[in-house]
């Protein structure tokens, strides 16, 4: 009769691993970089393309269209590197906790938050439907002490490879207010993200919201993505003037072929230069081959037929 | 008219070679393992399967006439008396003359056979046999101190019997051979692949103990030539002479006949030119299937199946060599010109091929198997079917005889999609396992079967094509049933088909109890 169960136990004892399908599956809801940033064509590094204008404005000079489109990309993906870095942390380590429907990792000591202990809850609403969180905590408050959400989000998925709609919301804030830290985003109240990825384009919204009494105070961008890889996106940015109080928005919408060529419209809708609409166009090198903007000397360059889009 | 003149010779000579119409039941037992307090033998099964080969083949006993058990134990011996009794029964309500013939070879010891744990006692048996409803019943045992059996009425340590009349018509009564006295052991021997009595009894039924030379071998005959065979081979041993004895009890004297080498025309014969001596025939797995002492001058025929068989005759200072094959129906004459001159090194006799079955050895294997889950879900969405490949090695008779020590190594892998409800992603799956398994195998002829059971320690993996997930992988023990089927190609290779079957019990998700298949081919190599 004992030998039974001590070979029951031998055998358990010997089982172990990560092969789940389910974990695929919570794991499946979270949202990749790859998937979500911004892929504006890059600037090849060759002698003579980059650089600073500064004379006027002609044609085959580098863009600085495209440097602002670049920069635009740029800051979209840092906040959504930021993001999703904290997510990708939990796909190193297998689940602390399974049940049915739900996935625990954690809770474990946060290296860079020395005092605070994390935890990643994915939980699966409907056969699709997954919300997941990331929440820190002090780590000598008690057991029953409630969770500080750093992230909260959700994805509904729809087949595929990861194909589905989503939304993810950083509250920078929330978690400042907790007495966790959010170095390099001490002026960002909150992230919100939304993503839709079974359809071409792709498309990803990010609004980011600044604390008050810092000049800017929400930049938006509106990423899409079609499957042959030409793109666009939209950086609007409304800031206040501390030393006037006016309200400043300016909205540039960048678009690219899959060959580098693009286009850049930069509309000026609230401030000084209200009403101000700017184009540039430039070749798959990168360089202007028609720019009409206003406030330049001369105001006109190239051919608007040189515009690939 | 030729033709209806050879089917009246061939009805007469069977005529009177089968003592007129007495129908023949054999039960023939062999027990390599004797039980406590005594050593395995090597060889009982391989005698008790000779002889009931010899008798079915050339002793007129049928198929259905004749009970085989191999390390049965005592109450399958004497259910198969049982079964053959009732036939008996059968027989002689039809009023057919009958004649019953057992065999034993293995261990006796304190009064009794030893088969395996359980005993079976001499008088028990003797009694058994001596109520038999056949009319003429003969026990043949080959076994230590078997010549209790031969003690209590007639019992002599003889090298022959006396037979007055030159048929068994009417012959009644019982006849017990046994291969050593009381207070003997009875010896067994590498060099033949045997014990020296049955390997004796059994070349003198193919052939050589036909004195007379009429083709047909007598129980008289047949125990004369294993007397003198024995005694002289075993006179020089370390355990001393063996002297088979026999009790002879046939109320109607008559000699019966045991074996006829004319009815089935095939084997090798002897031509009376052929050189005097000891030959050796040694069949294709390296055994001695008979030995024969030439005489000068006289022919001699032994009724060897087919088959290709080396000889071997020992010269004083050299050995003659060759091969012969016997064809179905067909008597191949020993050309003495076909053999060779060859130092004693190259002695068949030795060769490994027979000690290769008996002693420990290893033997390599490279295996190419599919492996698949039985459960659908499971196969199509956690482990999917994969080939593998694989290498093996495995000692032989080293836990005992004909049981096989194996150790494994393999892996395969394949490629496929994991759907789910909300994600599908190709990945490539990897597995590597690490086995040893204890088997056991039938080594009769060039077809060996196996079974056994293995334990194995399977390692699987997988890895998604989307890096951003984690590779999985899986470990865990998994007992399982092994069963092939083993064609031997030649001596040193093999090639192998084989079937496992596996328990494995998954705890990520939940708990559960998951079987597996495999079916494999396999080349292997015998050191």
């Amino acid at each position: 009769m004992k030998k039974k169960p001590a070979f029951l136990l031998f055998i358990l004892a010997a089982c172990g691993g990560n092969y789940s399908n389910e974990d695929v599956e919570f794991l499946g809801a979270l949202p990749v970089r790859s998937q979500l940033e911004s892929k504006l064509p890059a600037q090849a590094v060759q002698s003579g393309v980059t650089g600073t204008r500064q004379d006027a404005l002609s044609v085959g000079d580098p863009s600085t269209a495209y440097q602002d489109a670049r920069s635009a990309s740029d800051s979209f993906n840092s906040g959504l590197f930021w993001l999703l870095d904290l997510i990708d942390q939990i796909r190193l380590l297998p689940p602390s906790r399974r049940a049915p429907d739900l996935r625990v990792w954690g809770p474990f000591p946060d290296h860079d938050h020395p005092g605070f202990i994390d935890e990643v809850v994915i939980e699966r609403q409907e056969p699709a439907l997954f919300n997941y969180r990331i929440e820190v905590r002090p780590q000598n408050d008690p057991p029953s002490a409630p969770w500080i959400p750093l992230v909260v989000g959700s994805f509904r998925g729809t087949g595929g490879a990861r194909k589905g709609t989503g939304e993810v919301h950083l509250l920078a804030a929330t978690a400042r207010a907790g007495g966790f830290a959010t170095s390099g985003l001490d002026t960002v109240q909150t992230i919100d993200m939304s993503y839709v990825t079974d359809q071409s384009p792709i498309e990803v919204n990010m609004s980011v919201q600044a604390t008050p009494g810092s000049g800017l105070q929400t930049v938006t961008y509106a990423y899409s993505e079609y499957d042959d890889h030409h793109g666009s996106i939209q950086f609007s940015a409304t800031a206040v003037d501390p030393s006037s109080g006016s309200t400043l928005v300016l909205s540039e919408i960048a678009r690219w072929l899959p060959s580098g060529q693009g286009r850049s419209d930069i509309t000026v809708q609230a401030g000084t230069f209200s009403g101000t609409i700017a184009v540039e166009c430039w070749d798959a090198q990168f360089r202007v081959t028609y720019a009409n903007k206003p406030w330049e000397t001369p105001p006109v360059v190239g051919t608007a037929a040189s515009c690939a889009l | 008219m030729p033709r209806l003149l050879a089917i009246v010779v061939a009805v007469l000579i069977a005529h009177s070679a089968w003592a007129q119409g007495t129908r023949r039941f054999a039960v023939i037992a062999g027990n390599d393992d004797g039980g406590e307090g005594t050593k395995p033998l090597l060889y009982a099964r391989d005698d008790a399967r000779k002889i009931h080969d010899i008798l079915t083949r050339l002793g007129g006993i049928q198929p259905p006439d004749s009970e085989l058990v191999l390390n049965g134990k005592a109450a399958d011996v004497l259910a198969a008396f049982t079964r053959i009794e009732q036939r008996l029964r059968q027989a002689a309500e039809r009023s057919e003359r009958t004649a019953l013939l057992f065999y034993y070879s293995g261990h006796a010891k304190d009064g009794a056979l030893r088969l395996g744990s359980t005993a079976l006692a001499f008088d028990s048996l003797r009694n058994r046999l001596a109520q038999s409803s056949a009319d003429v019943r003969i026990g043949i045992f080959d076994s230590c101190r078997s010549g209790a059996l031969t003690r209590s009425k007639g019992v002599r340590k003889a090298p022959s019997f006396e037979v007055e009349s030159d048929a068994g018509h009417g012959a009644k009564g019982l006849v017990i051979l046994a291969s050593s006295a009381a207070d003997e052991d009875s010896q067994e021997s590498d060099q033949i692949g045997g014990s020296y009595f049955s390997h004796h009894l059994a070349s003198g039924l193919l052939g050589d103990a036909d004195r007379t030379g009429d083709g047909r071998v007598t129980l008289s005959e047949a125990y004369a030539y294993a007397y003198e065979r024995t005694v002289a081979d075993t006179v020089e041993s370390a355990a001393g002479a063996q002297h088979p004895t026999f009790s002879y009890d046939l109320a109607g004297n008559g000699d019966i006949v045991l074996t006829d080498l004319v009815a089935r025309k095939e084997g090798i014969l002897f031509p009376a030119s052929s050189p005097d001596g000891p030959y050796y025939l040694v069949d294709s797995r390296g055994f001695v299937s008979a030995e024969v002492i030439k005489v000068a001058e006289t022919e001699r025929r032994i009724a060897l199946p087919p088959g290709t068989y080396r000889v071997k005759r020992r010269m004083p200072d050299r050995l003659r060599v060759g091969e012969v094959k016997v064809a179905a129906g067909q008597l191949t004459v020993l050309d003495e010109s076909s053999l060779r001159d060859a130092p004693f090194s190259d002695d068949p006799v030795k060769g490994p091929g027979r000690l290769q079955q008996i002693s420990t050895h290893v033997s390599f294997g490279f295996a190419g198997f599919y492996q698949s889950f039985f459960d659908g879900p499971t196969r199509e969405t956690l482990f999917p079917p994969s080939p593998m490949l694989g290498l093996e090695a495995q000692i032989h008779n080293f836990l005992r005889r004909d049981w096989i020590w194996g150790f494994d190594l393999a892996f395969g892998g394949s490629r496929t999609t994991l759907n789910l409800s909300a994600l599908n992603v190709p990945y490539k799956f990897s597995e590597v396992t690490v086995g040893t398994s204890i088997l056991v195998e039938w080594p009769e002829g060039i077809l060996v079967p196996y079974l056994g059971a293995r334990l194995a320690m399977v390692f699987m993996s997988r890895q998604f094509d989307d890096r951003t997930l984690p590779d999985q992988n899986f470990y865990t023990f998994t007992p399982g049933l092994v069963g092939g089927l083993k064609l031997r190609i030649s001596r040193h290779w093999g090639i192998e088909a084989r079937g496992r079957v596996h328990y494995l019990f998954y705890n990520i998700e939940q708990n559960r109890s998951l079987g597996y298949w495999e079916l494999a081919t396999l080349l292997s190599y015998e050191l």
